[in-house]
């Protein structure tokens, strides 16, 4: 029968660590992008 | 070119390799004559334990380098790559775990291997955590560097502890002397796999080094300002 439902955590696993560490960068770099465009918008 | 369009490629490397890889890790490679379907595991804890070694590689080099040098850029590199290194760390963790269950018959056990990765996975965790507790951020950057190279040292007890001493794991397959004992088509799977997970490690470190700068950029406009 095997032990699909142990693959299918792994994989699960894999992709949800990765996928949302990938997301958190991404989040971290638009509100740093948001902070220095409202600095320089300051500026002007 | 431009780093941004480094990063785009890369993005779009990554996403190649690992739908190849997840292809022929859960399709095209047969299943093991011992464990059955389960094996298929090791197309995702094997690459994840490699990218593991090679990011906290990363840091070794990049904090001797900014010791040496000084340069910001180097102890950046060193930090993105300590934060991608944790990751893949902890899910080799999970992934064995999860592997272990079927194979071993439990979650956990204080095997030699697995004792060692857990003890690298705290040394980072705790290389991230001195980054953001040191307020001087050239004095948090020296001492992770110092922690950084110390910690590596933990890379080889981590990969010889499998010969070192007598441990549920099983000892290595591909990386030996006398050559692989993997069947062909799992070693060229394996090898897939281990290419795309390197991949995505680079798209990774490339977007947390971005962050670096940003972070850096906007240290310097509040300088400034």
């Amino acid at each position: 029968m095997g032990h699909w439902n142990y693959i299918a955590a792994a994989y699960l696993v894999a992709a949800v660590t990765l996928g949302g560490y990938w997301l958190s960068v991404r989040r971290r770099i638009r509100r740093r992008e948001d902070a220095i465009r409202m600095a320089v918008g300051d500026k002007r | 070119m431009t780093f941004a369009r480094v990063r785009s490629i890369l993005g779009i490397l990554t996403l190649v390799g690992l739908t190849a890889g997840l292809y022929l890790g859960l399709i095209w490679a047969p299943p093991d004559a011992y464990q059955g379907q389960v094996q298929r595991i090791m197309y995702v804890h094997v690459p994840t334990a490699w990218v593991a070694y090679l990011a906290f590689l990363v840091v070794f080099i990049f904090s001797i380098l900014y010791l040496w040098r000084g340069s910001e850029t180097f102890d950046q590199v060193a930090y993105a790559s300590a934060e991608v290194g944790v990751v893949f760390t902890g899910l080799t963790i999970l992934a064995g775990s999860i592997w272990g269950k079927p194979t071993w018959g439990v979650w956990w056990t204080w095997d030699a291997r697995l004792t060692t990765t857990a003890i690298l996975f705290l040394i980072y965790v705790g290389y991230l955590m001195l980054r953001s507790f040191v307020e001087d951020r050239s004095r948090g950057a020296r001492y992770a560097a110092v922690l950084g190279i110390v910690g590596f040292l933990d890379i080889p007890i981590v990969h010889k502890s499998v010969e070192w001493w007598r441990t549920l794991h099983q000892a290595p397959s591909v990386m030996r002397p006398e050559g692989a004992t993997v069947a062909p088509p799992m070693l060229f799977t394996l090898l897939v796999s281990v290419a795309a997970f390197t991949l995505l490690y680079l798209y990774l470190l490339s977007q947390r080094l971005h962050l670096e700068r940003l972070d850096a950029e906007i240290l310097e406009r509040s300088r400034e300002g």
